[in-house]
């Protein structure tokens, strides 16, 4: 076949050669075929919603119950949260956003996380938010919906503010929490050297400090020169059906991560700790199996993976200080937050977008699925990338998963909602793995599996 | 609560020794009083985290407010020059223990519609009270007086003849129009320990 003068190709090698040359290192490129596979066969895209100007998105969390298809957006920046109607989730839409008062004059992240309950058959939406001082509400932790109603917009009613003046500074996370007792809870990182245990129905009584019923305090980091741990900045919550306790793990920072029994949340006890690792500077997402054997950490820290722990390795001192395995998506980066269905972790991974590994040996873990929602050049990063832990902190920073359909849904600083089907993951209930059916989902009527009904005097 | 000029310290202190104080502060004002600031307006990209106030004219810089555009009136810059109010002891102060400033706002970029007035106003963080300091003349500057410690200054578009005094006292806000600018004072800027997470943007 003789050889044809293809001008649009040569064209096309120059201008790549040309960007090719003046392209920052750390830019993004295109594959050298050309074709820019977006995410592995094994994923589908489901519904996409760019939401705004770019950091104005926040985490994510998503109703469990089919009958209820919303999804919440916590607004970063904005001061606010976006409801999300996925009832059909190929056409999902914007139905209802809130954003605080004189946003304009606020000053902080803003809507950071949020988190959902129900409680005595109504359903209700904790925005946690960040002002900082020098502007409005910076006591302000959290605003709570009542959103039963939905999807009718006008039935959504504020029902109260968590205020919390000791520690300016708002929430930055939330975890809701359906108590062994029965309790629903809530717990909160504060601005200080504690978080803030919340009973749901003490605040909707209107109860004195917002129904506070204990703090749980940041430990002394028991590694010799590893800085004190000042604050904490994410939880996991769950009970663990073997001891018969609920635990939080709390992942505080600079670092160091700390298992409590909230058996008893008035008096948390620290069981265990994940400290002094080799490499670790800073600890920031923590989850476990189902069965509270395996731990995985999250160190927001560039160059950082996912490590594995094993969580029966502590010494007579209660300390885990080696993981067993890693994971990463690109060694050069680092992970953000992440959702464990045993044996799958979903992770939205910043600027690698949603990524999912398997964790069956936790000392191999593996990728099985991948789906990139960032497409800007990797050297913007939050607040220019000044800090040290901003570096490479855009693109995909929360996600959740619907166990009932193992609908998977993310929130990307920049590009907005997402949501995505993975081949032959149509739901997870542990008991299918073999384990409890304990994760981040709470079973809001009955509790969490394995514990005992509440004694009624 | 109300506070002396010196706050907590004044009543063990007894009068005698505020006196001494007080002349104490007169003598050394020359030292405080900030230089005057020129109103031009500097580069808005401009952080204000690289600002190095080395020289008295830097450090009286350091005190002025740079006023940021919201999303409703991009490419709006004003700048706020921030002195003591005139005063025979150098630091002017307000009967109730405030400080008292006078401050001169110069914007540029503003380009909503003709007919509304932007109206300046300050407020302490909490907003309250939210304090009227007027409206930008045609040159799009204003002067005026504020006797706050921390506050926040804003621009609204208010309507020609909107402004009901009796509005100042009710709850919300005192303004209906959007706010199209907005500033914080260097104090504001000042945060409890407590506050200082390691989740967001610090001021320097």
């Amino acid at each position: 076949m003789p050889h044809t003068f293809d001008v649009t190709r040569l064209f096309a090698l120059a201008l790549a050669a040309i960007v090719g040359t003046v392209a920052p290192a750390d830019a993004q490129s295109p594959p050298a075929d050309g074709r820019i596979e977006q995410g592995t066969a094994n994923v589908e895209l489901v519904s996409h919603i760019p939401l705004g100007q770019a950091f104005s998105v926040g985490d994510i969390e998503i109703e469990q119950e089919i009958s209820r298809p919303y999804v919440y957006v916590s607004r970063w920046l904005l001061g606010g949260v976006d409801i999300i109607d996925v009832s059909k989730p190929e056409s999902s839409q914007i139905i209802y956003r809130w954003r605080i008062e004189n946003a304009e004059l606020h000053r902080g992240s803003g809507g950071t996380d949020g988190k959902y309950f129900k409680l005595n058959d109504r359903y209700y939406y904790a925005q946690g938010l960040q002002f900082q001082q020098g502007g409005p509400d910076a006591d302000l932790g959290a605003v709570v919906f009542d959103v039963t109603g939905l999807p009718d917009p006008e039935a959504v009613r504020e029902v109260g503010r968590i205020r919390d003046a000791s520690s300016p500074g708002g929430f930055h996370n939330l975890f809701a929490y359906k108590h062994s007792s029965g309790r629903v809870l809530l717990f909160a990182t504060v601005n200080g050297d504690h978080a803030n245990i919340y009973d749901m129905q003490l605040f909707l009584d209107g109860a004195p400090n917002s129904g506070l019923i204990a703090q749980l305090p940041v430990p002394t980091n028991p590694c010799p020169g590893a800085g004190m741990s000042h604050t904490y900045h994410d939880f996991y919550i769950a009970f663990d059906a073997e001891t018969g306790q609920d635990k939080a793990y709390a992942a505080s920072q600079p670092v160091g991560t700390y298992v409590f029994d909230v058996t008893r949340p008035e008096e948390p006890e620290l069981i265990k700790s994940v400290a002094c690792v080799p490499g670790v500077t800073r600890d920031h997402t923590f989850a476990v199996s189902p069965d509270h054997k395996y731990g995985i950490a999250e160190g927001h820290l560039r160059y950082s993976p996912i490590r594995m722990f094993d969580m029966e390795s502590d010494d007579a001192t209660g300390m885990i200080t080696r993981p067993i395995g890693a994971w990463t998506a690109d060694w050069k980066k680092h992970a953000h937050n992440f959702e464990m269905r045993w044996p799958y972790v979903f992770v939205a991974n910043y600027m690698e977008g949603l990524q999912v590994f398997n964790m069956m040996d936790p000392e191999n873990p593996y990728t099985v699925a991948s789906f990139d929602t960032y497409d800007q050049p990797d050297n913007i990063a939050y607040g220019g990338g000044a800090s040290f832990f901003t570096e490479v902190a855009n693109g995909a920073m929360g996600l959740d998963v619907r166990n009932k359909d193992g609908l998977i849904i993310v929130s990307d600083f920049t590009t907005g909602f997402w949501a995505f089907r993975l081949d032959g993951f149509q739901g997870w209930n542990g008991n299918d793995w073999g384990m409890p059916n304990i994760s981040t989902v709470q079973d809001w009527d009955n509790g969490p599996e394995g514990a005992k009904p509440a004694t009624v005097f | 609560m109300r506070y002396g000029l010196l706050g907590g310290i004044y009543a063990p202190l007894g009068r005698a020794s505020v006196v001494m104080v007080a002349v104490t502060l007169a003598f050394a004002s020359p030292l405080w009083q900030a230089e005057p600031a020129s109103a031009s307006i500097p580069d808005p990209v401009a952080r204000i985290c690289t600002t190095a106030p080395t020289a008295a004219a830097a450090t009286a810089d350091y005190y002025n407010i740079r006023m940021s555009p919201t999303g409703r009136a991009p490419g709006a810059v004003g700048y706020v020059t921030k002195t003591f109010a005139q005063s025979p002891f150098g630091v002017a102060v307000s009967v109730d223990g405030r400080y008292v400033y006078d401050v001169h706002l110069a914007v540029d970029g503003l380009r909503g519609p003709p007919n509304v007035e932007y109206t300046v106003w300050v407020a302490p963080p909490n907003l309250s009270p939210i304090i009227r300091l007027g409206v930008l003349n045609e040159e799009f500057e204003i002067e005026g007086q504020v006797g706050l410690n921390k506050f926040i200054m804003f621009v609204t578009a208010e309507q020609p003849g909107s402004w009901d005094p009796a509005n100042a006292d009710r709850p919300g806000n005192a303004w209906s129009g959007p706010i199209l600018m907005q500033g914080i004072s260097r104090s504001g800027m000042m945060h409890a320990a407590s506050g200082h997470g390691p989740f967001e943007v610090e001021n320097c």
